[in-house]
């Protein structure tokens, strides 16, 4: 073949069109080949945007010293040369040389058994250096929650301090009330991860509006609450920074065991509803030699202990407990009018919300009849659905005749 | 001045009645506030927790004393005052919950009749922004508003005649709404027991 003056100049842009880029392209050549040789060196697991979980190399190092007098501080991840994912993605970080999941490689991290938030980390920023990317990342430190048109958010964060230059409460003309403010990072989901949220299990944090209040808190004696009311997005792109002002704990709407604001409705019906199984589904699971059934429960000397079922007062607490299951799984309870076709759909919803629903733990509710004389000799159907919508229980409840 | 005839002084706290007017009114619109269950049942008042025999059956001692320790703090946080005779919530409201507050004016001895005053009982009825509602589709400030109303309108439970001349809505602080009602009633301006227009310890 012959070599002429085409071939030669082709041969010089191979390494690059100019100095600088021939320069560019043989110190990528040299970091690649001593990438693994630095103490930083780090094996990531990360779920980029297009192609889900995987482990890539990075390096990990130190962007500023940790102080108790400042925020969490952030980390520079430095990713192989050219090498590089949009803020808001999440990965896994390992302290030493691996990250401790139960399988190598898990299609989904977050449900693995050995899944901790502690490894989690999120990338909040990158720089624009011509060279060597560095990308700053975070350490995430709640899994926040919230209810939205009756199904359960959550997504993976970071709790940021705010300032807020005040003592923590302020007396006004009648009340002492909370004034605190908090802050909090969480990935734009959607805008990083598109339609693949659902294959990679996240939620979508464009439904996370204002005022959607979060359990933030360590101490399920006193909860600590915080409402949104800011949201800043793009800003970076990628990342949604939410100021949060403390507000108060809803004895009747928010559910401290699970940590969730506004988890029941005004009638103490979980928001969340449990799945419907088929039937076959079902009778796979349960154990058909067992009998499980809701009893009534009554309060003697301070304990609630099994009764007579008897037809319910008006403004009159009853209890009622589910016997028979071992398990502990949570149940989610309703009530149905019997014969609904009897009533319209206003009356319906005017009778259910007369007999609002308290939970006192898994198993027991108690049931208080508003003082609304219509009631009387209406008969309901009690119905206590498991988590997982394996169990289902009925009993028939009667108010009382005038 | 003459000594004073301070031998006489025989107070009793114990006894309301004798701890001057506005005590002894006061307690008595708060003991009509506390016995209506309707009342009690639109302020919100909740269930306390209890254990349940199932529970002290399944759980171990140190699952028992944790759960005992969660139900004391709900039990402790529901059982909070909400019907208050002053016109304040002094404590930090770390809860959704509502409130009637209430206490009583003197107003003005009358112009005419130095032996009458006008005396004014005010009552706030106070809801919390997040539990307006009710399930009989009413906004639970009106409806403790109409309770309170019902209770003490053209009463004359405290010696004479209530009459209300004042009821008006009004937005409290960051987090609650409600409604401030006034009654006023014309009563004797003297102590019950002293001799009419003098002090009891006063040396004639």
């Amino acid at each position: 073949m012959e070599y002429n003056l085409d071939s030669y100049l082709q041969d010089l842009q191979m390494d690059g069109c100019n100095l600088g880029s021939i320069q560019k392209k043989e110190s990528d050549y040299l970091m690649n080949a001593t990438f693994k040789a630095a103490v930083g060196y780090k094996r990531v697991y990360i779920l980029t945007p297009d192609n889900g979980w995987l482990y890539v190399d990075a390096r990990l190092h130190k962007h500023s010293a940790m102080s108790i007098l400042k925020d969490a501080v952030d980390y520079y991840l430095m990713f192989r040369p050219g090498v590089k994912y949009p803020v808001g993605t999440y990965l896994f970080i390992p302290e030493d040389d691996d990250i401790g999941f139960s399988e190598y490689a898990p299609d989904n991290p977050f449900i693995d058994a050995n899944f901790s938030i502690d490894k989690l980390w999120m990338i909040v920023g990158y720089d624009d250096n011509p060279q060597f990317v560095r990308h700053n990342v975070l350490k995430c430190n709640w899994d926040f929650k919230w209810i939205h048109e009756n199904s359960l958010f959550h997504c993976y964060g970071a709790i940021r301090t705010a300032s807020s230059y005040t003592s923590g409460v302020w007396s006004a003309d009648y009340s002492l009330q909370y004034d605190q403010i908090t802050s909090a990072w969480i990935p734009d989901t959607y805008l990083v991860y598109k339609d693949k949220l659902d294959k990679y299990d996240i939620n979508d944090t464009r439904f996370l509006f204002h005022q959607k209040r979060f359990m933030i808190t360590s101490n399920i004696l006193d909860p600590k609450i915080y409402a949104v009311t800011k949201i800043v997005d793009l800003a970076p792109a990628g990342l949604l920074k939410l100021t949060l002002k403390q507000d108060e704990y809803n004895l009747k709407r928010d559910n401290v065991e699970k940590l969730i604001c506004d988890y029941y409705n005004d009638n103490g019906e979980p928001f969340v509803k449990p799945p419907v199984l088929d039937e076959e589904e079902v009778w796979e699971v349960i154990d058909n030699t067992k009998e499980y059934s809701i009893v009534r429960l009554f309060e003697v000397d301070g304990e609630l202990e099994q009764g007579e079922d008897i037809p319910l007062e008006l403004f009159t607490v009853s209890y009622f407990a589910i016997d028979g299951v071992d398990e502990s799984v949570d149940f989610s309870w309703k009530l149905s009018l019997v014969n609904p076709e009897d009533y319209t759909v206003a009356e319906i919803e005017k009778y259910i919300k007369y007999m609002p629903i308290s939970k006192i733990d898994a198993y027991t509710v108690s049931i208080k009849p508003s003082r609304a004389k219509s009631l009387m000799g209406k008969s309901f159907i009690l119905t206590a659905t498991s988590e997982d919508g394996v169990y289902t229980v009925e009993h028939r409840i009667d108010v009382k005749e005038a | 001045m003459k000594e004073r005839l301070m031998h006489l002084v025989n107070r009793d706290f114990e006894n309301k009645a004798s701890c001057g007017e506005i005590v002894r009114k006061k307690a008595l619109v708060g003991k009509i506030f506390e016995e209506d269950d309707d009342l009690k049942d639109i302020l919100g008042k909740r269930e306390k927790k209890i254990l349940t025999k199932r529970e002290k059956e399944t759980l171990s001692e140190e699952e028992l004393a944790q759960k005992k320790i969660e139900y004391e703090a709900y039990n402790h946080k529901i059982d909070s005052k909400q019907i208050i005779d002053y016109l304040k919530l002094t404590e930090l409201q770390s809860e959704v919950l509502n409130f009637i507050l209430f206490d009583i004016a003197d107003d003005n001895v009358s112009y005419d009749n130095e032996a009458i005053k006008k005396q004014m009982l005010t009552v706030i009825c106070l809801v919390h922004e997040d539990d307006m509602e009710t399930e009989y589709d009413i906004n639970r400030a009106d409806l403790l508003a109409a309770i309170v109303e019902d209770l003490l309108t053209e009463s004359s439970v405290l010696g004479t005649r209530l009459k209300k001349i004042y009821d008006t809505p009004r937005i409290f602080d960051t987090h609650y709404y409600g409604r401030e009602m006034k009654w006023q009633m014309l009563t004797p301006s003297m102590q019950p027991g002293n001799i009419p227009l003098r002090n009891r310890y006063d040396r004639i």
